[in-house]
């Protein structure tokens, strides 16, 4: 399977924040989730990606090429949504589409014009006067009318209504219907995966946590239930991150088959949702930092 | 590079605009103020330096800086386009000047080409200034430069280049006449095109180290 993007070992302090040693890599022709809390990394690591901030150490390759010395060639193939609007806000659709279109010699305008319509986009509209919803169609549009073999979207569906995303997200499915083109997608609201993610990286606390295919990581982790009671110093180690309450507790583990030799019939094991997953990470890691100071 | 010059055109057009009423107003009033009419292309270096630093200033708007660099061009290239779309506007804005003063000043004895390469070099050398120091130190430069400029401009010049009218320069204008203007146009421009190529290289080297 071709590698799209590979990240080796890399490192980047920026504006106060740590991005260590990010080791992943993107599939062709796979729509890939990246998930974190806010503050997690998920901008950094996608400007990294853009070339719009140097890595301190490490290399990213890209379609084969260094980030870093290859950027234009690269930015060629790439459709980049961005989480806020950088556009010229006083132009018009139209304007800021003939702008855009003029870098691209692959650009399609027949596909322009069927995402404007699919969209209900109006072209004579100042880009100042859209809705945040309109904002992020047309930075879509713009992003899938160049013939794109990457599509990099910084939580495109962050603020939108449910009527929005859903429309977002079935228009990435067809997108991916092309098994040459590849979807990164960050995101907070991880449901919006479920429906669609066939990969998923997770960053947490500027460090990847896992990035594997959705089914491995649904199938690796289960959520366990069970009485406060069960838990002692040797059984906490078996959970990756704990919530507890005065009735019990709920853990999320990794070793599925431990547990339930452990405890057996005496507490209740459950698919995660991804969201789980992350909140319940984010906890345990909070929870050893804390035992650590 | 022709699609950056596109896209400095678009995202200006209003901008240009208003910088070109302005130059109908200044041409108007220099006339006015200065009979024979011999200054007027001071307040078009004055007018193009204002505009370099809208160029500059224009992608703040936004952080539009991401959106270009998101595209297929590289940093050296983005920086470029600015400093050549400072100069085609100052050739426009001096170009302009040419052929709208004389309306206003029917006794004009016709344009020094002196003239022309001393107001073409100032906008050379401001922006051979400007841009290195605006990539560097970033927006704050900009809103505190247009200040200092703007209190250069029109409370500093006028009564200093006045004063060096009374006293011809000081000594400068005797020595000017006597060299002979067109070696002294032709040094200023090779002068300029040096200064300028050498901004650019500094000004890409420092904004491709930029984090944006």
């Amino acid at each position: 399977m071709d590698d799209v993007v590979v990240f080796d070992q890399v490192s980047k302090s920026y504006g106060g924040f740590q991005l260590d040693s990010l080791s992943f890599s993107l599939k062709k022709g796979y729509i890939h989730g990246f998930i974190g809390p806010n503050g997690a990394g998920k901008t950094t690591t996608i400007k990294l990606m853009m070339n719009l901030i140097k890595p301190d150490t490490g290399s990213i390759r890209i379609f084969g090429m260094d980030s870093r010395h290859q950027g234009k060639e690269i930015r060629q193939r790439i459709g980049f949504v961005y989480a806020e609007n950088h556009f010229y806000e006083y132009l018009t659709v139209e304007q800021m589409k003939r702008v855009i279109a003029s870098f691209y010699p692959t650009w399609n305008e027949a596909a322009f014009n069927r995402y404007l319509r699919m969209f209900g986009l109006p072209a004579k509209r100042k880009i100042r006067h859209l809705s945040k919803g309109m904002k992020m169609k047309y930075s879509i549009a713009l992003a899938l009318s160049h013939d794109a073999d990457l599509i990099i979207m910084d939580e495109p569906t962050s603020g939108l209504d449910p009527v929005v995303r859903r429309e977002i997200l079935e228009l990435l499915s067809e997108v991916i219907q092309d098994e040459n083109k590849t979807v990164f997608f960050s995101t907070h609201i991880t449901s919006d995966l479920e429906q669609i993610a066939d990969y998923i990286t997770f960053i947490h606390d500027g460090r990847i946590r896992f990035s594997q295919p959705k089914d491995e990581i649904l199938d690796q982790y289960r959520i366990v239930k069970g009485a406060k009671e069960l838990l002692t110093p040797d059984t906490r180690k078996l959970f990756v991150g704990l919530r507890e309450s005065p009735y019990g507790f709920e853990g999320l583990t990794i070793e599925p088959d431990e547990v339930r030799r452990r405890f057996q019939d005496q507490v209740i094991c459950e698919i995660p949702s991804l969201e789980e997953i992350m909140v319940l990470t984010v906890k345990g890691h909070q929870q050893t930092r804390g035992e650590k100071r | 590079m022709t699609s950056l010059l596109y896209k400095e055109f678009m995202s200006l057009r209003t901008v240009i605009f208003v910088y070109l009423l302005g130059l109908g107003v200044l041409l108007f009033v220099t006339t006015i103020m200065n009979e024979n009419g011999s200054a007027f292309l001071l307040p078009v270096a004055g007018l193009s330096w204002f505009f370099i630093m809208s160029i500059a200033a224009q992608e703040e708007k936004n952080d539009s800086h991401i959106l270009i660099n998101s595209l297929p061009v590289s940093r050296k290239q983005v920086v470029a386009a600015k400093y050549l779309f400072s100069i085609l506007a100052g050739l426009v804005f001096i170009g302009i000047a040419l052929m709208v003063h004389p309306l206003f000043n029917l006794s004009s004895q016709g344009t020094n080409m002196f003239d022309v390469v001393l107001t073409m070099a100032a906008t050379g050398w401001f922006a051979a200034i400007y841009f290195p120091m605006y990539y560097w130190l970033g927006p704050r430069f900009v809103q505190i430069s247009m200040f200092i400029l703007f209190i250069l401009v029109f409370a500093i010049l006028p009564p200093v280049f006045n004063l060096g009218i009374k006293h011809d320069f000081w000594g400068l204008g005797d020595w000017l006449r006597s060299a002979s203007l067109n070696v002294l146009a032709v040094i200023l421009l090779l002068l300029t095109t040096i200064v300028l190529l050498g901004s650019w290289a500094l000004s890409a080297r420092i904004y491709e180290r930029k984090d944006l």
